[in-house]
């Protein structure tokens, strides 16, 4: 199954590394969307094209922490991942994204590869789980469990 | 009664200091693998050939400007050394990188300055390209300056410190 993944970041290299990156966890095999802004992500955003969003926080024209709130917003959004992908690290911004916003996890800039895969590994694991239809709810935990509790 | 908006002078930044100074070694031995050494300043701090990468943090009480100023080799080597890959000086994706940068190392400050109780929120972050760049900052600012040495070269920050006064009320 292809991960089908949403990336935005104002900047190139970032969304550049951040594929990189993604790929070099061997997590899954990815179909990218790049979006340079909250604002591009919106126009190019379909809930049935999209399994995964990896989403910068200071962005012209829309923050990412807005295009978080829009897609949460949206209906058939509760099973799509999103997570930050950002240099900006105070607790009041995380708390922020992941209780208020909705956003799934939460991703510090620079990252590693190895940190990246550890942070990713239950929520990709826990969306190809749902596409092969083995999900068993009581016995997932984190991302998966959230998910379909809702 | 004050006049609002003015900045006040005559406040010490040291800690503020520190915790910008602290950004950048920490974030440069992130990226990079190595730490900076901060050095005695050998110049004025103009750029024969270099990029500045330039942000501001803005909080309700205190503004920061951050410059950080790379010469041509030292741009070159950081930026091979983010990205994986060798990105010429003069290519579009050397300013992506300096201004990807400069945005790291104020987020890493803004951690810091959170933990002081110090409130302040990112600007984007813009970048200077060019020979014989002399990045100036008005005079009336707190304003710090700081030489770095590193394995993949010497560059420096530049800070600058604004209190507003908040004492004056209709």
């Amino acid at each position: 199954m292809k991960l089908r993944a949403l990336v935005m970041d104002d900047s190139r290299i970032m969304r550049k590394m951040v594929m990189e990156s993604l790929m070099q966890t061997q997590l899954a095999d990815f179909a990218f969307t790049e979006a340079m802004d909250g604002t591009e992500g919106l126009s190019k955003f379909d809930a049935a094209q999209f399994d995964i969003l990896f989403v910068d926080w200071n962005m012209p024209n829309m923050s990412g922490i807005d295009f978080v709130r829009k897609i949460r917003s949206m209906p058939g959004t509760r099973r799509i991942a999103i997570i930050m992908v950002t240099s900006e690290k105070t607790m009041g911004k995380v708390m922020d994204a992941l209780d208020n916003a909705g956003a799934n996890e939460y991703i510090c800039k620079p990252f590693t590869v190895e940190e990246l895969g550890r942070k990713l590994k239950p929520i990709i694991q826990g969306i190809q789980a749902m596409a092969a239809g083995q999900a068993k709810p009581e016995k997932q935990s984190g991302f998966f469990s959230k998910l379909v509790s809702q | 009664m004050g006049d609002a908006g003015a900045i006040v002078t005559g406040q010490d930044y040291t800690h503020h200091t520190k915790c910008l100074t602290q950004a950048v070694t920490s974030t440069f031995a992130s990226i990079c693998g190595f730490q900076p050494e901060p050095k005695p300043e050998t110049s004025n701090g103009s750029l024969m050939e270099g990029i500045v990468g330039i942000i501001s943090l803005i909080g309700a009480e205190y503004a920061f400007s951050l410059m950080l100023g790379l010469p041509h080799g030292t741009a070159e080597s950081i930026a091979r050394k983010f990205a994986g890959f060798h990105i010429p000086f003069e290519d579009p994706d050397m300013a992506d990188v300096v201004g990807e940068l400069a945005n790291i190392v104020a987020g890493d400050a803004a951690a810091r300055l959170d933990a002081l109780g110090v409130k302040a929120e990112l600007s984007l972050p813009t970048v200077a390209r060019g020979s014989n760049l002399e990045m100036l900052l008005p005079e009336k600012l707190s304003r710090s300056r700081i030489d770095f040495s590193s394995a993949q070269g010497d560059f420096w920050l530049k800070l600058a410190f604004g209190k507003h006064n908040t004492s004056f009320k209709r």
